[in-house]
């Protein structure tokens, strides 16, 4: 996978046919590349990743352990650079943004949902759910009611005062969704986001997703779960660093 | 991020970690009351100096033979040709030579034995006029003090101070007594006040004894030149004018020596002022040296801030990469950091604050030694709290800044 691979694959593949060309295209990746130096070791994570992500998608990408999907994550949520190549959120290119920059897409575009849900431990339901607004320019009373509104969205208004280690994991999880939406974001950005969650918990937590698609979110799935995978409109395929052709 | 959500935010997270926010401050906690009762120990020192030479007298000026920049030291002096007479008192004490001066003393003195019945008893016997009583703001216990008939007919009186008087007279009335000074009777009018809580610095102030500076010079203290004094005590009509009562004696006494050139006067006047400064000056060098020990164990603390502050950012490295991932800047990140060391700092200088002063209040019964702490010396502390964790939380702050949040958020 690593050097001579690069010359195999220098067509980009597209993600998918199923496409509706009325919808706009909200995220693009062309060409991308990523390649981590560790001290004098080159470890080429992607190779010439090419895809489009249409607005009000739901997308799931799949792959086994060390495909990229993490390193592909961290490049669609501005987390990360790309070493090469060009990733345009709404027509903007953001592969070559300095790191303030990328923290207000962060803040105003991307909202994440991670598998460990990290909250934070101090405070509660309702502060985890405020915490990105904290980032923008909101007034207080405008974070309470937006915070308020998407916690009874999830199903947790009466959990509004508690703190993570008085809620459960699907609870947790449902915390930290609702954290993800408070900002209006163009994009959820979830990876593995049922790997902590028993059977009940993780369905809770996909019927929501389903919800929020049907309401016209763009979603974004990472999982290895073909199960997870299969509720997504659309699934993008990488095995060592590069796309698979979609059957 | 607004200020007040950032202190909110900082606050909340040493909240969480109370302990060890508690243990980190303890290093400028210990720091901060060190510094203080040290100050207020030195300031303790001063302020004792300085009412015990102000017990003295106010207002007060010394002029004492031989010039304070001739290189040969003191010139003359009682016996051998003293440069002050008392005429140069008495040209002083009068007010149109002189306006700021209210009144002179001359003095002589030397040690006699003085003996009654069995009792005798070896003290400074000085020789004066009667303003002395007043320039050096005494008092007496029975009897009356020297007046000015006794300095005209050179009468054989004398008055005692109290532990004088005790030593001789025990329980007994001294007053009308006769007692041998050197050979010659002279009879006690009267016996002085003490004026000493017992410390050593005022109790020789009760241990004396005085006579008409007429006696002095012709019967008992022998002098050869009898005109002579060993030194004039001046005190000014109140403390605004002892500068104008120094410029006065200063110029007078020249012109009564016929010296023109000041430098070369055979005199030297000094102030209480002199003396309390040159009291003090050694006692502020010993705080300054204490108060710099105590300075630097609050560094101590501040190092200590920064190794606990550089624990907790490698602790709290997936909460700084998520509040990357959710919006967070490097320079918003940054401040939280300093935020959490100054709050630190500030709690840590308002208890270091609040044990100093309690040390104030219960330390001087037990070292029996005054404490005093100046409020700006608690403000400025606490401050000083405040930077210090500040400075020692840059490096920490910096570092949380820096974190890459996918790097943060991978961690475990
Ligand atoms: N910071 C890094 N430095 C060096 N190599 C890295 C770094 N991050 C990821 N890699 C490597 O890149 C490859 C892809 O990692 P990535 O985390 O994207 O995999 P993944 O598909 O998310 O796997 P999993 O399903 O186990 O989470 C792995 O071989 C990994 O070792
Ligand atoms: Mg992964």
């Amino acid at each position: 996978m690593v050097g001579d691979s690069l010359a195999e694959d220098s067509v980009p593949v597209l993600g998918d046919a199923d496409v509706d060309l009325g919808r706009e295209v909200l995220l693009q990746l062309v060409d991308i590349t990523k390649v981590y130096q560790l001290g004098s070791v080159r470890f080429q994570a992607l190779t010439s990743v090419s895809f489009e992500i249409y607005h009000g998608e739901y997308v799931a990408i799949t792959g086994p352990s060390g495909s990229g999907k993490s390193t592909l994550m961290h490049l669609i949520g501005c987390l990360d650079v790309p070493t090469s190549g060009q990733l345009l959120i709404d027509g903007k290119d953001v592969s070559r943004l300095n790191e303030l920059e990328l923290a207000q897409i962060r803040n105003e575009q991307i909202g994440f949902v991670f598998q460990q849900f990290n909250l934070l431990a101090p405070l509660t339901a309702l502060q985890n759910v405020e915490l990105p607004l904290m980032y923008g320019s909101h007034t207080k009373r405008e974070r309470g009611e937006r915070s308020l509104a998407l916690l009874e969205r999830v199903g947790l208004a009466d959990h509004v005062k508690h703190r993570p280690n008085e809620l459960s994991g699907g609870q947790q999880q449902r915390v930290a969704i609702a954290r993800a939406l408070v900002v209006g974001p163009s994009l959820i950005l979830a990876d593995e986001p049922t790997g902590n969650l028993d059977s009940k918990n993780a369905f809770d937590v996909l019927t929501l997703f389903d919800e929020l698609h049907a309401s016209g979110r763009t979603i974004v799935v990472i999982t290895h779960d073909s199960e997870v995978a299969s509720r997504a409109s659309r699934i993008i395929r990488i095995r060592d660093g590069k796309l698979e052709p979609t059957q | 991020m607004s200020w007040r959500n950032l202190l909110a935010t900082a606050i909340e997270a040493v909240q969480w970690n109370r302990m060890r926010s508690v243990l980190t401050m303890l290093g400028i906690v210990i720091g901060i009351a060190a510094i203080m009762v040290t100050v207020g120990l030195g300031e303790g020192a001063q302020a004792k100096v300085k009412s015990t030479i102000s017990a003295l007298g106010s207002n007060l000026l010394t002029v004492s033979p031989g010039s304070s920049s001739s290189l040969q030291g003191v010139r003359g002096g009682l016996g051998s040709g003293s440069t002050l007479t008392l005429s140069d008192a008495s040209a002083l004490s009068n007010p149109q030579v002189a306006p700021a001066i209210k009144s002179t003393a001359p003095i002589v003195s030397g040690h006699e034995t003085l003996t009654f019945g069995s009792a005798n008893w070896t003290t400074t016997v000085y020789g004066t006029t009667p303003s002395w009583l007043s320039i050096r703001s005494r008092t007496l216990e029975e009897g009356r003090f020297l007046e000015s008939s006794d300095l005209k007919s050179g009468s054989n009186v004398i008055v005692l101070g109290a532990v004088t008087a005790q030593e001789l007279f025990g329980s007994k009335n001294a007053l009308g007594q006769s007692v041998d000074v050197g050979g010659l009777p002279m009879t006690v009018v009267g016996v002085l006040a003490p004026v000493g809580t017992g410390t050593s610095a005022t109790s020789n102030q009760d241990d004396l004894a005085i006579v008409p500076i007429t006696t002095a010079e012709y019967s008992l203290l022998g002098t050869s030149s009898n005109d002579s004094v060993q030194s004039i005590l001046i005190k000014s009509t109140s403390a605004a004018t002892l500068s104008a009562a120094y410029q006065e004696a200063d110029s007078e006494l020249l012109m009564l020596h016929g010296i023109t050139d000041p430098s070369n006067a055979d005199f030297t006047i000094a102030s209480e002022q002199s003396l309390v400064s040159a009291a003090t000056s050694v006692s502020s060098t010993l705080t300054a040296l204490l108060g710099g020990i105590a300075a630097v164990s609050l560094l101590v603390g501040g190092v200590g801030v920064m190794n606990i502050m550089l624990v907790s950012v490698t602790e709290r490295t997936k909460e700084i990469g998520l509040r990357k991932a959710l919006g967070a800047t490097p320079s918003v990140i940054r401040r939280q950091f300093l935020a959490e060391a100054s709050i630190l700092g500030a709690a840590g200088g308002a208890v270091g604050g609040a044990v100093g002063i309690l040390g104030q209040i219960f330390l001087p019964s037990v070292i029996k030694y005054p404490i005093e702490i100046p409020g700006s010396v608690t403000a400025s502390s606490i401050l000083a709290a405040i930077s210090i964790s500040l400075i020692f939380g840059v490096y920490p702050a910096a570092r949380a800044a820096r974190l890459s949040p996918i790097d943060a958020l991978r961690s475990e």
